[in-house]
């Protein structure tokens, strides 16, 4: 798939799931962060099928608590960051779903519970593959990776 | 008609927003069990009926197939209904839950009103909106 196939994918899906789920617009592809450091969320979702891979997906500290506050119905001041990180894992898994439902026609695929870490972007095993776009005041990046059959 | 939900996924985030969206579309909620697994679920189900079962597919423990599997082998639950929220919306994987005997199955992402209107078509409710 070509990065810019990818990336349309990407935005498709997250949009939707934005909008149905979280009741919030994914607004236009932004530039990477110009750093790795800081406060971010990160969730993969690695998928089982033909081909295997993962599904990788990254938000700022303050675009997650927007977000978390929007689909749990909850005050900013009430949320845990445990919670918060629930949420991404669900936006995570939510957004890898909708990525392969599109691919459907050609593959058949399962998904695994989402790995949730806090922490800078370095934690990524492969940050240059993701596409970024703004939301809530903040930036959400997202990636498609398969792996080689085996 | 306030009716009795069963809610089961592993996600507490999820089970919320569940929760959440029952209460935004109107849909009428008398009282929200929860569960994070058809074997908690099942437990719930010994101490007392509900209406209806939402059900994640992929949970620990016992996932959504087995829980839909003795819930139509018991004689006492198999008139609930079950309807599926999962986000694999390939139509091979709805098919196999409906034959297992779900009654309906909501894909994530959904919209609020697509979760109220299979509700309202499982238990046969009239929407008055």
């Amino acid at each position: 798939m070509t990065p810019e196939a990818s990336r349309a994918l990407l935005a498709e899906a997250a949009a939707e799931v934005l909008e149905k789920m979280f009741f919030t617009e994914l607004m236009d592809e932004a530039p990477p962060p110009e750093t790795l450091a800081g406060d971010w969320i990160t969730a993969r979702v690695r998928f089982r099928g033909s081909p295997p891979g993962a599904c990788r997906v990254a938000v700022g500290e303050g675009g997650a608590a927007a977000i978390a506050s929007n689909f749990l119905g909850l005050e900013p001041d009430q949320l845990t960051p445990e919670r918060v990180r629930s949420v991404i894992g669900e936006l995570a898994n939510m957004i890898c779903g909708s990525l392969l439902s599109r691919l459907e026609a050609r593959c058949r695929f399962s998904l695994a519970s989402p790995e949730i870490r806090a922490g800078g972007l370095e934690i990524l095993e492969a940050p240059g593959r993701m596409h970024w776009f703004e939301f809530e005041g903040s930036f959400l990046g997202a990636s498609l990776e398969m792996e080689p059959e085996t | 008609m306030p009716f009795r939900i069963l809610i089961v996924d592993d996600s507490p985030a999820m089970r919320s927003f569940v929760r959440r969206v029952l209460d935004m579309s109107g849909f009428g909620v008398g009282q929200c069990l929860e569960a994070s697994n058809g074997e908690e679920a099942l437990a719930l189900l010994a101490g007392g009926a509900a209406d209806v079962i939402l059900t994640d597919i992929n949970m620990p423990v016992m996932d959504g197939e087995e829980l839909i599997r003795r819930v139509e082998a018991d004689e006492r639950l198999r008139t609930i209904p079950v309807v599926v929220i999962s986000t694999d919306r390939t139509t091979s994987r709805i098919d196999s839950m409906l034959a297992l005997g779900a009654r309906g199955y909501v894909a994530k992402p959904f919209r609020p009103e697509t979760l109220r209107d299979e509700l309202e078509r499982v238990l046969e409710v009239a929407h008055d909106a």
